[in-house]
């Protein structure tokens, strides 16, 4: 993207400034996340990754499509690229069976049916579901956090080269979501895609993203590597959001170090999974310990 | 004072029961948490509250008033007020000031007395400089603070959150945590807060854990905490801290016991 910007209902009444200059660059097979509180413009930015929305200043590049382009000037085959998983994604389905609701997609491209019935249990075994037990069920006969996987399976059967996930996990409780977020790890590092996580936890954010955005009134307020963003807590809590619960830890442990004027090496700010930060704690106090 | 006695649910005849033999009791000015994963039954026990669902056998009473009787029924939707998870769905009218009215209409509250009752209600969630805007231009966490504020035009005696966070990013999750609890403290209102983040029930007096339509653990925070495992086992989140201190125990760098908060394994860890 470069200077991008967006604004809803231009020359009306209500023309509302989504996005200003947004200018970024992401390479393949990076896992993005973009964080930001709700009306910072994180919903508009990905529907202008998908052709959705069209910038109404500055260009976007997809691949091989510049955009803005005139209306309908094969739009289509950017979305069979970029494949978009909105909020709540169940809401969306509608056919009779599961199996049937992850074939939409390839149906609608004339795919051949032998090919179909495989990739659609490749699909759904990859969001962890058995195409076996369920595929002839009903979708609204499933659990939340089922009907979310066929959802998402009705993406990934179209094998996208870029996955966009809005708020993936929203209303799931901690096993649900821990499961959505696994598969998506793990599909990411399999197929090498191109995976955009827009979250309000900061602490998935740190932990599954290697790059992050930071979006504010519609302008990218802070990009990097988690460990780098999540370094300036005031400028964080400035615009609404907050540090994993882990770096606040760490933080404080440093606070303490030096408070207590101790021989301890500070903990580095670029842990983000409680066994490793384990790990170090233990090497510090096993020195700390050794040394009395 | 809230009663809930051998209450069992079913959503449709064969369907198998979402609630099972029900009992629990909460005081007048208890802040009380649920938890429990998706499909538990924590939302409909929630939704017997107030009457919004009627339980099959067992019965719910608020306040010596049933939830069976239809006369005593919108007695009780006074005094309970209900806040849903999508701030989107909750909204009827063009300014946060009408949807406030909106309420009290229903009421039959002296439209004298409504101005005042409205301007009081969306001081107590900090929202009165929006009283012209309309809803649809709030944030989330704002909006469910005029939710809030919505329900305590009413004067309630409870207030029943029902996974009213989930959809909020941190910040408004914070704001509308902070209201709830001075709610609860300042103003003695009855607090049922129906959660997932277990980091949230830590403000409560008491805990319901609800697994497959039955509580299988109560407690206060301190008293659950104690058994992460379970915690585990029926797919919810152990706090980080909570998580942590066990962990650090395990390699013997703290001592027993356990901590609550950051700073609380920071401190047994130079103990």
């Amino acid at each position: 993207m470069e200077n991008v910007g967006y604004t809803y209902g231009e020359k009306t009444p209500f023309e509302h400034r989504a996005l200003h200059q947004i200018s970024l660059h992401i390479p393949s097979g990076r896992y993005i996340g973009i964080i930001g509180h709700t009306g910072s413009g994180k919903s508009t930015l990905i529907q202008l990754c998908n052709g959705l929305l069209q910038p109404t200043q500055g260009t976007l590049q997809a691949g091989e499509w510049t955009l803005p382009v005139k209306k309908g000037r094969g739009l289509h085959l950017l979305r069979q690229k970029v494949g978009m998983a909105f909020q709540y994604p169940e809401y969306q389905l509608f056919e009779e069976t599961v199996r049937k609701d992850v074939a939409y997609g390839l149906d609608n491209m004339d795919f051949p049916k032998e090919l179909i019935s495989l990739r659609v249990n490749e699909a759904l075994r990859k969001v962890g579901l058995d195409p076996e037990e369920i595929g002839e069920q009903s979708p609204f006969s499933l659990s939340g956090g089922q009907m979310r996987r066929v959802a998402l399976a009705g993406i990934l059967v179209l094998n996208p080269e870029v996955l966009i996930l809005d708020e993936p996990t929203a209303g799931l409780d901690p096993a649900g979501k821990q499961q959505i977020l696994q598969m998506i790890a793990r599909d990411h590092r399999e197929e090498k895609r191109t995976t955009i996580l827009v979250t309000h936890s900061m602490e998935d954010a740190a932990f599954y993203c290697d790059y992050l955005y930071v979006l504010h009134q519609g302008s990218i307020y802070l990009e990097g590597e988690p460990k780098d963003v999540f370094r300036y807590p005031e400028k964080i809590r400035q615009v609404g959001l907050d540090l994993p619960e882990i770096t606040r830890f760490i933080m404080k442990f440093n606070e303490e170090i030096k408070a207590k004027k101790q021989d301890i090496p500070p903990l580095p700010l670029d842990i983000f999974k409680i066994e490793q930060l384990v790990e170090e704690i233990e090497k510090r106090f096993a020195r700390k310990r050794g040394g009395i | 004072m809230i009663k809930v006695s051998n209450v069992t649910f079913h959503y449709g005849k064969d369907r198998p029961a979402v609630l099972k033999d029900i009992d629990v009791t909460i005081n007048r000015g208890q802040y009380v948490s649920i938890i429990g994963h998706n499909g538990s039954g924590k939302s409909t026990l929630a939704r017997l509250l107030n009457g919004l669902l009627l339980p099959e056998e067992g019965t719910v009473e608020i306040q010596g008033l049933s939830t069976a009787n239809e006369e005593e029924i919108w007695k009780i939707r006074h005094k309970v007020g209900m806040v849903f998870q999508n701030p989107d769905n909750q909204f009827v009218a063009p300014t946060v000031e009408d949807d406030l009215a909106f309420g009290l209409e229903n009421l039959g509250v002296d439209p004298e007395k409504m101005e005042g009752r409205i301007r009081d209600a969306l001081e107590r969630v900090d929202m009165l400089p929006y009283r012209h805007t309309e809803p649809s231009r709030l944030s989330g966490g704002q909006k469910q603070r005029v939710a809030i504020g919505g329900m305590l035009a009413l004067h309630p005696e409870v207030l029943v959150l029902d996974e009213a966070t989930a959809m909020l990013d941190p910040k408004g999750r914070r704001d509308v945590l902070d209201i709830v609890k001075r709610m609860n403290e300042e103003e003695g209102i009855t607090i049922i807060q129906i959660t997932h983040y277990l980091e949230e029930t830590l403000n409560s007096h008491y805990i319901y854990v609800m697994d497959q339509g039955q509580i299988v653990k109560e407690g206060t925070p301190t008293q659950l905490y104690q058994n992460p495992d379970l915690l585990r086992k029926l797919g919810l989140d152990v706090p980080f801290a909570v998580d942590l201190h066990f962990r650090l125990q395990n390699k013997g760098l703290v001592g027993e016991g356990f901590s609550l908060t950051s700073e609380g394994v920071i401190s047994a860890l130079w103990t």
